[in-house]
């Protein structure tokens, strides 16, 4: 009897429950890692991993929380890998290459996308889960294997930085650059 | 140079800054230092406005600009269609006993 089987005959997780779960993985992971290829492959070895693991699953409790808590380990494990192979651990030099639009006013979609993408990885996976996912706070620290006060201010560090980028990007003129910590944040081509 | 009426690019951000309960980040926000170094916030063309961030108004509808934005982004991927790779996925695994031996993804760790 295979896992899955075994899995199955004991009322846990089915294959029609990991596919409705995809959904959401998908966004989680996209969110997450900001690269549609590369979060499509981090579902992918969730899955697989999932698959392999579902005895392990506690019936009852959230299929997708269970999910979130594997893909994001994965997320983590390869994080910390490409930062000792590669000196641009996440794409954000890449991502500082970007050119964006400059003529814009007001929060475009690439400025919140960049600003999310650049803040701290723990800080972005609250702010994803709890503001996006809709898991409470309780849920999400389980999933970050944190306490949930410290989900709490990680998901207000979150909301504080990106209300401090973006608010300096909302008025700031055509050509201008701005820097935080090492990082450039949103740059602008001023190229019009 | 904070008290009152001076209304300076410091000012604005030490407001801000009150903010953030938190430690690891303050020093992001910080005034510059004189130097323009790389721990401050460097703003280099300093014509641009800053009133705005003073404003609650606009700090509100940044918060909120802000759910949207993560909303949007989140929910665009959650409605779109499963890719086939996905399903394919799972029948094979479902067909193939020995599924878990081939499971090298690294996990928990």
């Amino acid at each position: 009897m295979s896992t899955y089987e075994a899995a199955k005959a004991g009322g846990k997780g089915t294959k029609a429950d990991l596919v409705a779960a995809i959904p959401n993985l998908r966004a989680f992971a996209v969110s997450l890692c900001g690269n549609a290829d590369r979060a499509d492959d981090l579902v992918q070895e969730t899955l697989v991993k999932a698959w392999s693991s579902l005895a392990s699953f506690t019936e009852g409790t959230n299929l997708t929380a269970w999910l979130f808590t594997i893909l994001r380990n994965i997320h983590y494990s390869d994080y910390r890998k490409r930062r000792r192979e590669a000196p641009d651990p996440d794409g954000a030099i890449a991502a500082r290459l970007v050119s964006l639009p400059a003529q814009n006013a007001h929060m475009d979609f690439l400025d919140f996308r960049s600003a999310l993408q650049k803040l701290p990885l723990d800080q972005r996976e609250a702010l994803i889960l709890v503001a996006a996912s809709g898991l409470s706070y309780e849920e999400a620290a389980s999933i970050c294997n944190c306490a949930p006060g410290t989900m709490k201010s990680r998901v207000n560090r979150a909301r504080n930085r990106l209300a401090e980028v973006l608010a300096l990007s909302s008025t700031s003129d055509i050509g201008d650059c701005y820097f935080i910590g090492e990082q450039s944040i949103l740059p602008r081509t001023g190229n019009d | 140079m904070v008290k009152s009426s001076r209304k300076s690019t410091a000012a604005a951000l030490s407001t801000t800054e009150t903010r953030n309960t938190e430690d690891e980040t303050t020093d992001d926000i910080a005034p510059p230092p004189a130097e323009g170094g790389a721990d401050g916030l460097v703003v280099l063309n300093s014509r641009r406005p800053l009133r705005s961030l003073r404003s609650n108004q606009t700090r509100n509808d940044v918060g909120e600009q802000i759910g949207e934005q993560l909303r949007s982004l989140y929910e665009d991927v959650l409605n779109q269609p499963i890719p086939d790779r996905f399903l394919e996925l799972l029948n094979r695994l479902e067909s193939d006993p020995i599924s878990p031996t081939r499971s090298k993804t690294p996990g928990e760790g």
